[in-house]
């Protein structure tokens, strides 16, 4: 079966297949004989090619958290059909980055604002975080008003990119 | 006087030690806790819990009355408030003292006195303490311009009244001057309410030297050597060792003594952190004192064998310090990592999150302190500190060692940490070699990243997972087309993961 992953923007295909107890996995142009055993939930020794390598996994939907080597890497499985995240061109709307409370409001429904405009201001374990417009444009709705608890991914500001005169790059598109 | 029952106003990693100490002693404890906490190993491990409802910091473990009227009603005789929070707010030493419950560290005019750095810096300076030059605002018909030509540029300017490096700038030259002033002022003004400035001597690659102190309410002090807290970020402290690199015998026992003189001067009881400045020409400035126990305090304990918790409730019922300073010795050599749930190649923004596994490298002498487990929810309300790590070794290329290997077998998921930071900094050859200075971090890692790439062995870990759960949900999809879409039954194969 095949698979797709995505990290730092990029795609990252993987062929797997049974080969009795083992695995046979291609990524890019190897392709490696695996033996797997799971010591116990989540804790999992691989042997690769005849190496020994341990590692971790957690999972929380489409995201993977893999412990190995002592780094960790947290990635995306991309779902069949699935457009994969991080490929639309410009996000049309704002999201949380972090959770945490809406300290201030600096632009409301109708407004232009220019690209890096501070939008709403989010405080978290005693930090500001600034959440500014990513490009310049007209705020079609803020979703959250001062001293509102906003959660991680949640939807913050609804935006509407300014029409931008043709150039080069974009012809190109 | 008898303490027999302490209420650790305090919540994480910090109540959690307190109450080691207390059960050691075989003092009974009374935890508090916000709501978000109710679960929590500090509440957990109490002998007594009381809510203080909304999470909200200023409406929970900083409301002193809720927190008096709950030690009056658990009938705790003594307070620990730990670091943060109430612990270096005089109001709360004072509203302990009038509630007849014994705050575990020095008076409220100490903690007063200290906590206004202009005044702090002025005892110190006629006590004959070196502090570093600069302008308190203070000096009789001097103008900013008129500090800055006696003390000499670079300068910093700094809020009066600030901390966590908000408000703070660096002017070369006079012309930068202006600029710098006229921002802090802005920025102070904002952050703290009033926009009054200090100036000081830059000083181009410090290192922060603290000493600890221990002073008994009898008159006695003696300080347990330094820590080197130079590996900072935006003046938070990362990485804490001891003992430093930087100093000898001699100039030890020269800061040692201006620690002690001091806590002698302000009359100071409890455990206490002097901090100081120290230049490349092995000069030292007093930069500040800090009234309470540190984060860091672990460091200390590890080389001296000294309990710095069991010191503080023993001083605070009044027994008299038996620590002679010439007895005092350090063993061999400690470093503290500060794990935090933050996202060094997204500027350190918080994580917040639930963790799924938490595996912790265990072996002798590695040490670590902790107020979560796994399956804890890192909630945005307090600090992202989640543990520290410690280490002994018997020097400093064998802590640093063990350190790397500590980090490298740490293993918390769910929740992104600082951990491969904090790796990639042991690590560095500047690091090994003890050059180091409170800029080391924003010299040495400006852009700091991880892998930008994914390597073969984290892909085949990944497909080998999916492939097995894809496995369960394809076999009872096949046998079982008629069942809900949504049965438990058909993603059996997840669950162990997302519980």
């Amino acid at each position: 079966m095949e698979m797709q992953y995505e990290y730092e923007g990029k795609l990252y295909p993987v062929r797997i297949a049974r080969e009795g107890e083992n695995y046979r996995i291609t990524v890019g142009a190897k392709t490696f004989l695996v033996e797997s055993r799971e010591q116990k939930p989540g804790f999992v020794t691989m042997t690769i090619d005849g190496k020994v390598t341990k590692c971790n996994i957690a999972t929380e939907g489409r995201q993977r958290h893999i412990f190995i080597n002592g780094d960790v890497y947290r990635f995306n499985k991309v779902e069949a059909g699935a457009r994969p995240a991080g490929f639309d061109k410009l996000p049309s709307n704002i999201t949380s980055p972090i959770s945490g409370k809406v300290t201030v409001v600096g632009a409301k429904a109708g407004d232009d604002v220019p690209a890096g405009h501070v939008i709403l201001t989010i405080e978290a374990m005693k930090m500001e975080y600034q959440i500014k417009a990513p490009y310049a444009g007209k705020v079609e709705k803020v979703h959250f008003k001062a001293g509102d608890q906003v959660d991680i991914g949640a939807l913050l500001v609804d935006m509407e990119k300014k029409a931008e005169p043709p150039t080069d790059a974009a012809k190109e598109e | 006087m008898e303490i027999t029952k302490i209420l650790v106003a305090n919540r994480g990693e910090i109540a959690v030690r307190i109450m080691t100490a207390c059960q050691e002693m075989g003092i009974a404890t009374v935890a508090v806790y916000s709501d978000v906490d109710a679960k929590s190993p500090h509440v957990e491990m109490a002998n007594e819990s009381y809510p203080l409802g909304d999470p909200t910091p200023s409406a929970s473990y900083l409301n002193i009355d809720k927190i008096i009227e709950t030690a009056k009603r658990s009938g705790a005789n003594a307070i620990h408030p730990g670091y943060g929070f109430l612990s270096e707010n005089p109001k709360f030493a004072k509203a302990c003292a009038d509630a007849g419950v014994k705050f575990i560290g020095p008076t409220a005019e100490v903690i007063h006195g200290m906590g206004d750095k202009i005044e702090a810096k002025r005892t110190m300076r006629n006590a004959g303490v070196p502090v570093i030059p600069g302008y308190t605002g203070e000096e009789k018909n001097e103008t900013i311009e008129q500090a800055c030509a006696r003390i000499g540029f670079p300068v910093l300017i700094k809020a009066s009244a600030g901390g966590g490096g908000k408000g703070m700038k660096i002017a070369s030259n006079p012309d930068e001057l202006k600029e710098a002033v006229s921002s802090a002022r802005r920025e102070a003004k904002s952050s703290f309410g009033s926009d009054e400035l200090l100036l000081e001597k830059y000083l181009p690659k410090p290192r922060h030297i603290e000493f600890q102190i221990l002073a008994d309410e009898h008159g006695k002090v003696v300080h347990l050597f330094e820590r080197e807290c130079s590996i900072q970020r935006r003046h938070q402290k990362v990485i804490e060792e001891t003992p430093s690199v930087a100093i000898d015998a001699e100039l030890r026992k020269r800061m040692g003594e201006a620690a002690i003189l001091a806590a002698k001067t302000v009359g100071y009881s409890n455990a206490g952190t002097v901090e100081f400045m120290l230049d490349a020409g092995r000069n030292f400035y007093f930069l500040e004192m800090n009234t309470r126990l540190q984060v860091e305090h672990a460091i200390t304990e590890m080389t001296t064998g000294i309990d710095l918790v069991k010191w503080q409730i023993r001083i605070a019922m009044g027994e008299h310090l038996t620590l002679e300073q010439d007895k005092l010795m350090q063993r061999g050599h400690a470093i503290e990592c500060r794990i935090y749930a933050e996202d060094p190649q997204k500027d350190f923004m918080p994580s917040t999150g639930t963790l799924k596994t938490v595996e912790l490298p265990t072996g002798v002498n590695i040490r670590h302190d902790t107020g979560i487990s796994q399956g804890s929810r890192i909630s945005p309300f307090y600090d992202p500190m989640l543990a520290k790590l410690i280490v002994y070794g018997e020097d400093r290329k064998d802590a640093s060692r063990k350190m790397e290997w500590a980090l490298s077998n740490y293993i918390a998921l769910g929740v992104t940490t600082n951990i491969p930071f904090l790796r990639a900094i042991v690590h560095h050859p500047a690091f090994a070699s003890g050059d180091i200075d409170t800029h080391f971090i924003e010299t040495h890692f400006k852009s700091w990243s991880s892998s930008e790439t994914l390597p073969p062995e984290v892909l085949i870990a990944a497909a080998i997972d999916d492939m097995k759960h894809s496995g369960t949900v394809e076999e009872s999809e096949e046998g079982a087309t008629t069942q809900e879409a949504h049965s438990p039954w058909t993603h059996a194969g997840r669950w162990r993961i997302d519980s």
